[in-house]
């Protein structure tokens, strides 16, 4: 699904002494299909942004388009519920969230509100417990009883269930232990490719944002600050420290590097494996 | 070394829970020292964390910390002034409507007189660095200042250790890095101990000492060097390798001859240029 965010304004408790202005003219254009990094540091207007895209908040000015739908300040009422069901999100630890007696019911609970039958909720709700690589029996087990890790995935599994063309992720590993966080991060990237989603990541993983996105949007006060594939991105170290980030660790490694040896290898290697094949490739030639 | 900590074959069940969430642990924490606390999730850290101060006690074995002990009723004030404990979430510990406020609380709850008071806020606050913020209302902080003015409350009450229970992993990269230069100038100036629990491998890494937790069992122990280098210790802890481990192994992989996996980028880049 295409998303066109256009002059996008936000201005928190509009109208009393307490407003305050979250986001200020952003213009963002997503291509379905894409994977989508949105970095920033803490109160740049990254969990801001994406509320809107879902109707959870609404613009002071500008517009979203969302596919076919159009959020735009001012503008008439609309039923949000298609929009809703096609674009999911996963929010900051969102197990907090989960409330039902059993995960089995917990996950079938979005499906059944959009109308879907029992039968084929129940179904779903099969079908996405594989999915978020748990095994079928702890459908019928509290959601209370599992593990923080497990609880995560369960909750994932409830979105999943939607079935959803556009997946706004906000932290999604936050709290895990590193090898969850490789797990959860592999999930979703399978199932961008597989099922030709759309994906918004919200991360403060610079090197989840290399690794995984086809373009990255980095949000600075408020506003639209870069926007660029990662090479591009990751090239401008300066402009990053300035909005309070940093470059990935193999683009830190490759700057040590080009420093010590007087190279001058491009900052793009965004996993480790490419990394090590061009410093080998460099050291060989060198060796020659 | 100097023992702060001694836990002794503690065993922990929560309510209501049949296996223990802690098995026969045996911890000693040196004075003065930094000790990262490394495991999957479940693994039983926070629990242990908050078995260091009294939050919770042990069903079997004992905690002790300096010369009292939590099993003693009247020892638990003074150990909890002791042990200062960051949580995870910074909204969840900022009680005062101000910075001030919010460092006053603790001391007004341990009794201290006014002018006393005074005299610590303002002193506590400089050592994290946040006194131009000390009228300031939590919601115009950061979540790492949030955090270093938890650090003041602490400091406040003259601790001699500060537990961070994945004290930045809500944090943006700058307010991580904010926190724990913070706490490692407490600990490398004024020596006061710190206990790391945390998921961050690179913070491990620069640690006096490292313990993996695994299954509710301690299941190594001993210098990131070591620990470090143990792969499959790591992964069947739900951990991964930090960085320039992996990197130094896909660079073998690559046929580089290193002599050995290395733990900073910096001794990486180094290695790799006597090869060049």
């Amino acid at each position: 699904m295409d998303i066109s965010v256009k002059r996008l304004e936000h201005r928190y408790m509009q109208g009393t002494p307490f407003e305050r202005r979250a986001l200020h003219d952003v213009n963002l254009h997503v291509a379905d299909g894409t994977f989508l990094a949105l970095i920033g540091h803490t109160g740049s207007g990254k969990s801001t942004l994406i509320q809107h895209l879902n109707g959870l908040l609404k613009p002071s000015a500008g517009s979203i388009q969302m596919g076919e739908m159009v959020l735009e300040a001012g503008g008439k009422k609309q039923d949000l519920k298609p929009l809703r069901k096609k674009a999911g999100i996963v929010f900051q630890y969102p197990e907090h969230q989960l409330f039902e007696e059993t995960v089995e019911k917990d996950i079938m609970f979005g499906p059944l509100n959009f109308g879907v039958s029992a039968d084929e909720a129940k179904e779903t709700a099969k079908k996405v417990i594989e999915l978020v690589g748990l095994p079928e029996s702890v459908l019928s087990k509290s959601p209370f009883d599992l593990s923080g890790g497990q609880m995560r995935r369960v909750a994932i599994a409830g979105v999943l269930a939607m079935n959803p063309e556009v997946l706004i992720l906000d932290e999604p590993t936050a709290g895990l232990d590193p090898a969850g966080r490789v797990e959860i991060m592999e999930l979703f990237y399978d199932l961008h490719k597989k099922n030709n989603l759309t994906t918004l990541l919200v991360t403060h993983s610079m090197e989840d944002a290399s690794k995984y996105a086809d373009d990255i949007a980095v949000m600075h006060k408020g506003e639209l600050y870069l926007h660029g594939k990662p090479s591009e991105i990751f090239n401008q170290r300066e402009a990053l420290q300035q909005a309070g980030l940093d470059v990935p660790e193999t683009v830190q490694f490759l700057l040590k590097w080009n420093e010590k040896s007087g190279q001058n290898l491009t900052l793009s290697a965004f996993t480790i494996d490419e990394l090590a094949r061009r410093l080998s490739e460099s050291l060989k030639k060198r060796g020659k | 070394m100097e023992n702060i900590i001694s836990v002794k074959d503690v065993t922990f069940y929560y309510p209501g829970e049949e296996s223990a969430t802690l098995k026969n642990v045996s911890l000693d924490v040196y004075k003065g020292e930094w000790l990262s606390i490394v495991g999957h999730n479940g693994s039983g850290k926070s629990t242990l964390a908050k078995l260091l101060n009294g939050l919770l006690f042990p069903n079997e074995g004992t905690v002790n910390v300096a010369d009292f002990t939590t099993a003693n009723q009247e020892d638990i004030w003074e150990i909890r002034r002791q042990v200062g404990m960051v949580f995870q979430n910074p909204d969840n510990q900022f009680v005062g409507t101000s910075v001030q406020d919010d460092i006053a609380f603790g001391l007004e709850n341990f009794g201290v007189p006014r002018t006393e008071m005074v005299k610590r806020i303002h002193e506590s606050i400089e050592r994290v660095g946040m006194q131009a913020y000390l009228n300031q209302e939590p919601h115009h902080l950061s979540g790492g200042q949030k955090q270093r003015v938890a650090i003041a409350g602490i400091l406040a009450q003259k601790p001699s250790v500060i537990v961070l229970d994945e004290a930045t992993s809500m944090l943006d990269p700058i307010g991580r890095v904010e926190v724990i230069e913070t706490v490692r100038e407490l600990n490398e100036k004024e020596g006061i101990t710190v206990i790391s629990i945390t998921h961050d491998l690179e913070e491990a890494l620069s640690a006096d000492r490292v313990v993996v937790m695994k299954m509710g069992e301690k299941a190594a122990e001993g210098k990131p060097d070591d620990i470090f280098q143990q792969r499959e210790l790591l992964k069947s802890a739900g951990l991964d390798l930090p960085f320039s481990l992996k990197l130094s192994e896909a660079l073998r992989q690559e046929g580089i001859e290193l002599k050995k996996g290395y733990l900073t980028q910096e001794e990486l880049v180094n290695a790799l240029w006597t090869l060049a």
